[in-house]
């Protein structure tokens, strides 16, 4: 999993995915937002196989630019540059020398880089939960779409979110915006096969009418077509 | 009883299917073969046979018991149908077939009315509304070689169809 975020400015994407293009790299998921002027972007990328051309390129990058993280010993690079492809399993180095192959997009556009690596299976291909329900059903999950609105005040998203979390249900996607002084929060979320739409809804209404906002709750499923 | 195998969208003929004209054996045939695969599909409420590698213009439809249902015209098999009228469009998530992995966000009429041919080669006229003019519209997009990817309504309407295992 890479995250990359900075001022935004155009030319960011291109810049980042020429780099991971060019070290042999394939996207897959990926999501994109600015907030305020800031830039994010957050994507799962896999690498198959890394030459060592480009293994001792990006070594030598890195020596050249100090990104951070790792050995800074350029006599290192030049070992690691031979052992890295044989193991693939070190995360550290891998992860590095995708920081180095970014470096100039970095360098260009004020950008900060992280690189986290997944385990195997939850980095591509369709998403399948674990945890307290796991092997109950093989149906999908209800999903809702819930829409909250009001005037801001402190603790309005920790306050609905753990009526959420208390029932054991997880948010999947969640966004907020505050304009003037009016928060809007909307989120998708999944519920545990331990508790109904009718009774979430509930429990989120009647927090919500302890804070003084409106919260709309509607079926986010899909219909199979 | 003739279940064919559902297309995925890699298959998928994206060309517009070919009129099916003058209903014949083969419409019959193709019918049968709709809505044999379509009711032996779980949860599935509509096919159209450009996804079970027909390129002709003909799909299968019923809509009875879903909860979003409000007009309901039950089975129907349908063939060469156009949209003569449409009204405001509203947006919610539906999956399909052929593309298993995912569900989406899209935009479709509330109302519409079209004209279409049935097995026994009347002409008729269908209004309808709600989920059953949603899955009229989705049918006939793949008429047209359309599937729902190609209408999301932003890239936060791309959603990962989850599986519990």
């Amino acid at each position: 999993m890479l995250h990359a975020n900075g001022p935004d400015q155009a030319g960011i994407v291109a810049a980042v995915t020429e780099a991971l293009t060019h070290l042999g790299c394939n996207l897959e998921d990926s999501r994109m937002t600015i907030l305020r002027g800031q830039f994010s972007i957050m994507m799962t990328i896999a690498i198959e196989d890394i030459s060592e051309e480009t293994i001792s390129l990006s070594a030598k990058s890195k020596s050249e630019l100090s990104i951070s993280g790792g050995s800074s010993n350029g006599d290192k690079h030049d070992i690691s540059a031979v052992t890295a492809q044989a193991e693939m399993a070190d995360s550290d180095e891998i992860k590095e020398i995708i920081k180095s192959a970014l470096a100039e997009a970095v360098r260009e556009f004020g950008l900060h880089i992280s690189v986290v690596k997944l385990h195997d299976g939850l980095g591509s291909g369709q998403e399948s939960i674990s945890g307290s329900d796991k092997g109950e059903s093989f149906n999908e999950r209800k999903c809702l779409f819930v829409s909250i609105h009001g005037a801001d005040r402190i603790g309005i998203v920790s306050r609905m979110t753990g009526k959420i979390a208390a029932v054991n249900s997880s948010i999947v996607d969640l966004a907020t915006r505050l304009v003037a002084n009016t928060y809007v929060l909307v989120m998708t979320v999944e519920l545990a096969n331990t508790i109904s739409p009718e009774e979430i809804t509930r429990y989120l209404s009647e927090e919500a009418e302890t804070l003084g906002i409106t919260c709309k709750v509607s079926s986010a499923d899909p219909d199979l077509l | 009883m003739s279940i064919r195998r559902v297309v995925n969208h890699e298959e998928i003929d994206r060309n517009p299917a070919a009129p099916v004209g003058e209903i014949d054996d083969f419409c019959r045939e193709l019918a049968k073969d709709l809505l044999d695969t379509m009711y032996a599909s779980p949860g599935c409420v509509g096919l159209a046979a450009p996804q079970i590698g027909v390129s002709q213009r003909a799909f299968a439809v019923n809509v009875t018991g879903h909860k979003k249902t409000k007009i309901c015209h039950g089975e129907m098999v349908l063939f060469d149908p156009v949209i003569i009228e449409k009204s405001d469009p509203e947006l919610a998530r539906e999956g399909c077939m052929s593309v298993p992995e995912l569900t989406g966000d899209v935009s479709r009429f509330t109302r519409i009315t079209i004209v279409a041919k049935t097995l026994e080669a009347a002409e008729v006229v269908i209004e309808s509304d709600a989920f059953e003019a949603r899955a009229l519209q989705h049918e006939i997009d793949h008429l047209d070689g359309l599937l729902f990817l190609d209408r999301l309504a932003s890239p936060g309407a791309l959603h990962i169809r989850k599986v519990y295992k």
